[in-house]
């Protein structure tokens, strides 16, 4: 069944927009696509959210302002946290094909919501990249998938994205890091991934290792102090980090050292390990370059603003990382001003060919010092 | 490796701070085992106070330091200032007597007169405190209220921390110069990599207080065994409530809008939250909008500090989330172009914390759903500022109250305007310190009051190195006109009225100090039945304190005070079936005298508790062989000068008392020079009181000689005891002859001639041109004048020397009517010697 917005002719740029294979050759043509689509997006969203139509007459903002890319500034933006707390959505209930919650520390979830368009053409734009960074085989590989086992209804947006990213290789044999234990609970199990590890380096395949960073490294640790020798798994073998630290950020290590362990003791080579950011509030993933540094596809304009005027800052100063994309019907989050803090880089800078610009993740922004009591307000709200 | 880590006195590196970790164990018990004397650490913070508050060698070092580590200047005074106010001794005694009930908080006391219980607090033995970042003062405080609690402190720093701490304990140390204050203070710098550390620390731990937000606490509270006393400071928020009938009340916005201002609202008690009582919308908001005018119109008068980054991050986060929900409706931002200070408002009740830095939410609560609302965050609540009339203030503070809140003050009092001994969190911090324990010995205790007073080697406590006071220096001491509470006036026997001046607690300790001694003596509450008669009015300090005295003891109490209507008196004492005098022994002998067939028909006296002055052997036969009295002892040994200074146990002779230690410290020193006396030999008692806040008595010289009793008493005490000689006023010189004793007259007078009644001396008048000296007694019991004179010239060997050796003094002996003697009025006791400045 083909990709479809929900409305065809209003929303033909956006349709066209996501159908580009190439994520990262943004021409003229592209910036056009893009601008169209974003009219498209805002008009629709107007059209349909009351939220967002207030919003925007706050902002006194309309599509018809969006002429050029440098017009894309003005677009109204939404703090991620404002999906926590409300159900934003500019379709009606009956269109939501996934519903996803975030695994947020604080304890608040977001609720985010998609219609079939939205959950495809995102994934879509996954596999675009997969296969533009090489990262697609169809010989079969062994995962080690540093996620929750799922379960029958988890609505958990990391385990649904974890799933979905056994299919750029066929798998073989699938372990999962965080068994489940039975009763709606998981566990994390170091010896079986360890165990795992071993008996896929004897058994010869090129290995995916995708997940959470925090137990690949646990699963690491375990690994060298169980005494085991260094191993060399199959040269096609890829690591693909995915999701942040979470709450184990007190035993963090930097990414480089842990790409430094990966290459050590695992064998994988250096361009075989990425990263990826992504967050349910804007579901288009960004995954690293050959030399590690997260490009933004044609599909979404990255914008970094200063903390305290959210002006928009310049290359290499740090503020609010801001997505604005136009692929996302069910909910007005085109404009998603993020909780992290970045600094933004030409793309040109990095010298692995591709010219969109990179984002570097700094942190998290703002205090954790009354989150706890913000946090149990704010589940009070509900 | 550098030294980052102090340890009992001793700059040590990581490696070495390991290794003692290891041993922990033995270091706490070692070190408990040689509990400090709370008085040493209370001088010791005194001594940093001072020095402090004047800028001295210790504030030099601990600005050098922040010089160093860049400290802000600002940051640097507001917390010397903390510290230095913290350590003051006042401060510091004021916080035991709120928080721990007692000066004196860990010697083992009776809790009641009757039965044998008894009762103190005691430390935990090792606190660790898990302090925040960068807020030095927070664990130089820690460290202060744990060595109050008698215990070992261990302060773990974070591995960002400056080393202020460990310099504040370095200094404080240096101003204790028995060296046993260090001995008290570990302070560590430890990651939060190194749990293993902290694990190993924690196992040592009997008490662990930990500061931080909810996360830290709960990581640290994972490490510490159960069974160790946890005490959590967490994050706390504070809010304002403006009840229905303050709506229009400007002056409250005003208010809130300063403490909104005020350190940008970085204290747990600043407001977050303004709760007005109103159901409608639209008022909230134009509540809220006058509340932004007075923002607009107060902000500027504070300059304003930069948030770092991230705090800016999040105040720009809960802005736009404001602006957002403002496009649903039932909220509203408010907030000029600067975007200086920003008020919140929402329609709904949830209490949410602000991102501060002028940031406050403005939301409806009715107070019916004060508890509902606020309930489920109890454990953050803290502070309310409540405006509110009289009617509400009652139901308010309960709500508040039962919802969890821990202080309600009023609007622009919120923060800072605590007071010493205030409760911090809910709680007195010094009884989480601490454990209650208890003793009940049985019968072995006898009358001991407190276990301090049975202590094989009791602390001595040493006196002050300043200059011996005089009465003279007593006399133009100008208390402070709020410590002026009580003014008694001393009825000394050489006759000059003194005025004496005590605060109420001044008063109120000593008197239960002269309780203590006068159950040593033998009075018992649960049986004895006593008549007080001493002298009433006049500013004379006799029947009140006995008043007092016996109050605190909880004995029956007959208050006569001293009066001439004998049958009156006698009626009391028949009537109420009293069987103990307390008063002065001349009134009494002569009482005794008077009323002779109605108190030998009665029979009913057992004990008399004298004061004020002496009785001789041959009175005391008087008494105990004519009227059978079996108990008769000094109820207390003490002036109005310097309060109660010694008591008398069951095995107490004549005129050998206990030192009250608990108030007083005793120096016996030469007659002309400020040095101890030779061994064995009298000298002038002075004595330092250690609770007297009115008049502050450091080396008073009382007026009176005596001197020390060795070795133990059987009653078990081993306070000093020491033996009172009399007066130094009842030595004198007639003229140019030696020293005469008017109490070695009284002595020979009853060991000779069984003589029991007044005696008083006249002096410095001339007969030709011989000294005169004039001997008055009774007429009326059985003396021969020529007799009197004989037996002294014959037994005291200055007068045969002056008499009868040598020309030089004209002795007469008189006998007289009891009229003719002379007597001070105030407290009815005889005039011993009288100058006569006639020829």
């Amino acid at each position: 069944m083909t990709l479809q917005v929900p409305e065809p002719t209003t929303l033909s740029a956006v349709q066209a927009l996501c159908e580009v294979r190439d994520p990262y050759t943004r021409t003229p043509e592209v910036e056009r696509l893009f601008i169209e689509a974003m009219r498209q997006n805002i008009a629709w969203h107007i059209e349909n959210s009351d939220f967002y139509r207030q919003l925007a007459k706050q902002e006194g903002f309309t599509p018809d302002a969006l002429m050029t890319m440098a017009d894309l500034e003005r677009v109204p933006f939404i703090h991620a946290n404002f999906f926590k707390t409300h159900e934003i959505m500019s379709i009606p209930r009956e269109q939501v094909a996934l519903h996803l919650t975030s695994s947020g520390t604080t304890g608040q979830k977001s609720q985010m919501f998609f219609d079939a368009w939205s959950i495809g053409s995102g994934r879509r734009m996954v596999d675009f990249m997969h296969a533009h960074l090489g990262l697609v085989s169809s010989e079969p590989a062994n995962y080690l998938l540093n996620s929750y086992e799922p379960l029958p209804d988890m609505a958990l947006g990391t385990a649904n994205t974890t799933m979905f990213l056994t299919k750029y290789a066929p798998p073989q044999r699938v372990t999962f890091a965080l068994r489940s234990k039975g009763d709606g609970s998981h566990e994390f199990d170091p010896f079986g991934c360890v165990e795992a590890l071993r008996s896929y380096a004897e058994e010869g395949l090129p290995v995916r290792i995708i997940g959470f960073p925090a137990f690949l490294y646990f699963t690491l640790q375990r690994y060298i102090s169980l005494g085991y020798p260094k191993l060399t798994l199959h040269p096609e073998s890829l690591v693909f980090v995915a999701g942040g630290w979470k709450g184990h950020a007190n035993q963090e290590i930097k990414k480089a050292d842990l790409y430094a362990l990966i290459r050590d003791w695992l064998g994988i080579p250096d361009a075989r390990i990425r990263s990826s950011f992504g967050s349910v509030e804007h579901s288009i993933p960004y995954i690293e370059c050959a030399h590690h540094n997260l490009h933004a596809p044609i599909w979404s304009k990255v914008f970094v603003r200063d903390v305290k005027t959210l002006a928009v800052n310049d290359y290499a100063q740090a503020g609010f990382l801001q997505f604005v994309s136009p692929y996302i019907t069910s909910v007005p989050a085109q404009g998603v001003l993020m909780g992290d803090l970045a600094k933004l880089h030409p793309g040109r800078s990095c010298g692995c060919g591709i010219e969109t610009d990179y984002f570097e993740i700094l942190g998290r922004a703002g205090t954790s010092t009354n989150k706890s009591c913000a946090a149990a307000a704010a589940e009070l709200l509900k | 490796m550098t030294k980052t880590h102090i340890w009992q006195g001793e700059w040590i590196d990581d490696a070495t701070l390991e290794s003692r970790i290891a041993t922990l164990g033995q270091t706490v018990e070692t070190t408990l085992a040689n509990a400090c004397p709370l008085e040493v650490i209370l001088s010791a913070l005194d001594g940093l106070s001072h020095d402090l508050a004047t800028q001295g060698p210790a504030y030099r070092k601990l600005r050098a330091y922040a010089d160093e580590a860049q400290v802000a200047e600002h940051d640097f005074e507001a917390g010397i200032a903390a510290i230095r106010d913290f350590t003051a001794r006042p401060n510091v005694m004021q916080k035991l007597s709120r928080e721990l009930g007692s000066l004196d908080p860990f010697n083992p006391s009776r809790i009641s007169y009757a039965g044998t219980i008894f009762e103190s607090w005691a430390p935990l033995g090792l606190l660790v405190h898990v302090t925040p970042s960068n807020v030095f003062a927070v664990a130089a405080m820690a460290l202060v209220e744990g060595m109050l609690s008698g215990n070992l402190n261990l302060v773990k720093t974070s591995g960002s921390d400056t080393l202020f701490a460990q310099h504040f304990a370095c200094v404080l140390g240096d101003c204790d110069p028995t060296g046993r204050v260090k001995d008290l203070m570990i302070v560590a710098r430890i990651s939060s990599r190194r749990d293993d550390l902290l694990k190993a620390i924690f196992q040592e731990a009997d008490g662990v207080s930990a500061w931080g937000n909810e996360e830290s606490i709960n990581a640290v509270k994972a490490m510490v065994p159960s069974g160790t006393r946890f005490i959590d400071w967490g994050h706390k928020l504070s809010f304002a409530y403006l009840s229905a009938e303050k709506l229009g009340d400007d002056a409250s916005l005003e208010a809130v809008a300063r403490e909104v201002c005020l350190i940008e609202q970085q204290a747990c008690s600043s407001p977050q939250v303004l709760y007005v009582e109103t159901d409608d919308f639209e008022l909230l908001r134009s509540v809220a909008r006058r509340l932004a005018d007075q923002l607009a119109r107060i902000s500027p008068e504070f300059p304003l500090a930069s948030p770092s980054a991230q705090e800016q991050a999040e105040i720009t986060t809960a802005t736009q989330l404001v602006k957002l929900e403002s496009c649903l409706g039932g909220a509203e931002l408010i907030t000029p172009a600067d975007g200086s200070w920003r008020v919140f408002v929402e329609d709904k009740s949830g209490l949410r914390a602000s991102p501060l830095y002028r940031s406050i939410w403005v939301k409806p609560l009715r107070r019916s759903e004060i508890v509902a609302t606020l309930r489920p965050l109890r454990k953050y609540l803290q502070t309310v500022g409540l405006a509110c009339d009289l009617a509400s203030l009652a139901p308010l503070s309960d709500a508040f109250v039962r919802a969890g809140a821990l202080r309600i003050t009023q609007l622009g009092h919120m923060v800072g305007n605590n007071y010493v001994g205030e409760p911090h969190d809910g709680v007195y911090p010094l009884q989480r310190f601490t454990r209650r324990v208890t003793f009940d010995p049985g019968e072995t205790c006898g009358t001991i009051t407190h276990f301090a007073e049975i202590a094989p080697n009791p602390f001595a406590l040493p006196a002050p190195r300043t200059p011996v006071m005089t009465k003279e220096d007593f006399l133009t001491y100008q208390p402070k006109r709020e410590d002026e509470q009580l003014f008694f006036s001393s009825g000394g026997s050489s006759g000059d009225p003194k005025v004496s001046v005590f605060t109420y607690d001044d008063y109120q300790v000593q008197m239960r100090s002269a309780a203590e001694g006068l159950f040593a003596a033998g009075l018992d509450p649960t049986r004895d039945r006593c008549v007080n008669l001493f002298a009433a009015g006049h500013m004379y300090g006799g029947f009140l304190s006995f008043f007092s005295i016996l109050e605190a003891l909880q004995a029956p109490q007959i208050p006569s005070g001293l009066h001439a209507n004998f049958e009156e008196i006698v009626d009391n004492i028949v009537r109420q079936k009293a069987n103990v005098l307390i008063g002065a022994p001349s009134w009494l002998m002569e009482f005794f005298e008077a009323e002779k067939d109605a108190l030998l028909a009665y029979g009913g006296i057992e004990k008399i508790f004298y004061g004020g002055e002496h009785f001789s052997e041959a009175q005391r036969k008087v008494l105990m062989e004519t009227f059978g009295i079996k108990v008769i002892r000094s109820a207390t040994y003490g002036s109005n000068d310097a309060g109660p200074m010694g008591f008398q146990c069951e095995h107490s002779k004549g005129a050998v008392f206990h030192l009250n230690t608990r108030l007083q410290i005793l120096e016996i020193l030469d007659p002309e020079e400020d040095r101890p006396v030779a061994e064995g030999e009298s000298g002038r008692l002075v004595l330092t009181s250690r609770h007297r806040k009115a008049m502050k008595l450091d080396r008073y010289e009382i007026g009176d000689m005596g001197r020390w009793v060795p070795g133990p008493c059987a009653c078990g005490r081993t306070s000093p005891r020491f033996e009172l000689q009399g007066r130094c006023g009842d030595v004198f010189r007639p003229g140019a002859t030696p020293f005469f004793n008017y109490n070695k007259f009284v002595n020979l007078l009853s060991e000779h001639l069984d003589y029991a009644g007044h005696v008083q001396i006249e002096y410095g008048h001339k007969v030709e041109t011989k000294s005169g000296l004039l001997l008055k007694l009774d007429r009326n019991l059985g003396l021969d004048a020529k007799r009197v004179s004989d037996m002294l010239t014959e037994k005291y060997k200055e007068l045969h020397y002056s008499t009868v050796e040598n020309d030089t003094i004209h002795f007469e002996v008189k006998l007289v009517d009891p009229q003719d003697f002379v007597f001070v009025p105030r407290s009815g006791k005889i005039k011993h010697l009288i100058v006569r400045t006639d020829a």
